[in-house]
């Protein structure tokens, strides 16, 4: 057993096991850096009310 | 009393761990409230066009979210400067801030629109996405 898994171990024994699954899955996910960043703001500032009607539009029509 | 540093190792680790996760990066605090808003919107935008929303509230989610939509391009023009060294992370912590409010702004509009628990775990989400 390595030293990570014995503290996640620790970890879920006393802050209870969805904690402990929750903080395995971050562990997972690299930490968001500066390009991924301004990604998604290039993304939030380009996509309108709009383009998220017409996603939900074609949604409904393929299902 | 005798402390068995082999287990208290991972043990404090873990706290370390812990507390790094509990404290977002600046860049970590802004995908997670453009996450949020995705989420929110495209609840919202399911919801409209199956015809569970009012126009009233369409309107105002339209206005609300063009507003949240020019704050993010006022923090990515300064998070670009920052990037290229001609800005200060001052500039963009500030614009970010504005962005956090009309992301709350948004949540509130659409109140009627979302359910409470996703509404709920959504403004948790934002509100840890504090600026470091």
């Amino acid at each position: 057993m390595n030293d990570l898994t014995a503290a996640l171990i620790n970890f879920a024994i006393r802050f209870g096991i969805n904690a402990a699954i929750a903080f395995a899955e971050r562990l997972n996910k690299p930490a968001p850096t500066l390009d991924d960043a301004i990604a998604a703001l290039k993304a939030a500032r380009d996509k309108s009310a709009d383009d998220y009607l017409q996603e939900a539009r074609d949604k409904l029509k393929n299902v | 009393m005798k402390h068995n540093v082999k287990h208290c190792l991972p043990f404090s680790a873990a706290i370390a761990l812990a507390c790094l996760c509990g404290c977002a990066t600046l860049f970590e605090s802004t995908v997670s409230l453009t996450e949020v808003v995705d989420v929110a919107m495209t609840t919202w935008a399911t919801e409209s066009v199956s015809g569970r929303t009012t126009h009233d509230v369409d309107d105002k989610v339209k206005k609300a979210h063009a507003e949240y939509r020019r704050t993010a391009g006022i923090a990515l023009e300064a998070l670009e400067a920052y990037r290229v060294g001609g800005g200060s992370g001052g500039e963009y912590k500030a614009a970010l801030q504005a962005a956090r409010a009309a992301v709350f702004s948004l949540l509130d509009i659409l109140t009627p629109v979302l359910t409470k628990p996703t509404k709920t775990a959504l403004e948790a989400r934002a509100q840890k996405a504090s600026l470091p």
